[in-house]
């Protein structure tokens, strides 16, 4: 009886298929990715072992060692912070604001930009932090 | 007399060259991989009080007071208290009372990592009213 040879496997990349998977996760970055304006603000961020993690509607408040108020990679004062947060709020009156403030910063200056975003009706608030063990 | 031959175009083919967009694909998906960074949305959460809305009234019994001074010492009803029990202790506070408030005092010139540190306490003690005032 003859015994049939196995057929030698052949060197060929199904590349249509590569392409889709590629293609797929061209797409999925694209989708997800947002551009960083605001990595050069130096912020040295406090931690905290109740941090929670969001995914609503947001928008970043930070507030380096030097109490300067940056949103959106831009530096603002009280009033230009008022009005950022105002037409956050109007666009959604869900949204959060995420305050990202250098530990060393006295509290003083962080309960300004709270107050002023409350008084802008941004009320929902998210104090950044890095996660501690518990 | 001679006629001058127009050449025809040659018919495009309806082929797309699949390897040389297989390699434009990775190639962008190189470049978002190398850029992207995890946007950062960890933290403490807050629902700050409307204004517009009438305050909420609490029973003075169910309030406790912490209060923080600038140095980062601590008092729980005027009682001198460790930052690092602050949590431990509100929470025995909280099994005694299921509706507890606190009433964080907290001094401007304290240090913003202090001041997280003190609400970090609250939340981890499981109460949910907080009251935020700045000495």
């Amino acid at each position: 009886m003859l015994i049939p040879r196995r057929q030698k496997p052949k060197g060929i990349m199904p590349l249509p298929s590569m392409a889709d998977i590629a293609f797929i996760l061209l797409v999925f970055f694209i989708l997800t990715s947002t551009i960083d304006i605001e990595r050069n603000i130096p912020v040295a961020l406090p931690g905290a072992r109740s941090t929670e993690s969001g995914s609503k509607k947001y928008f970043h408040v930070w507030i380096d060692a030097g109490g300067d108020c940056f949103v959106r990679g831009g530096r603002m004062d009280r009033g230009g912070l008022y009005r950022a947060a105002k037409y956050r709020a109007a666009d959604n009156p869900d949204v959060r604001a995420m305050i990202g403030a250098d530990a060393n910063l006295p509290y003083r200056r962080v309960n300004e930009a709270m107050e002023t975003l409350r008084d802008a009706g941004v009320y929902n608030i998210v104090l950044l932090s890095r996660k501690e063990a518990r | 007399m001679r006629m001058v031959r127009i050449k025809r175009g040659a018919k495009p083919t309806g082929e797309i060259t699949i390897a040389s967009m297989s390699d434009v694909a990775f190639l962008l998906i190189i470049f978002f991989l190398v850029t992207s960074i995890f946007l950062l949305k960890d933290g403490l959460h807050l629902a700050l009080p409307d204004t517009t809305k009438p305050a909420t009234v609490v029973s003075p019994g169910d309030v406790v007071t912490v209060a923080v001074r600038k140095d980062g010492a601590a008092t729980l009803d005027g009682k001198r208290a460790q930052m690092d029990e602050l949590g431990r202790l509100l929470g025995e506070k909280r099994a005694e009372k299921a509706g507890l408030v606190v009433l964080l005092k907290l001094s401007g010139e304290l240090p913003y990592g202090t001041a997280v540190k003190a609400i970090d306490a609250v939340k981890t003690a499981g109460v949910t009213k907080l009251s935020l005032r700045m000495e």
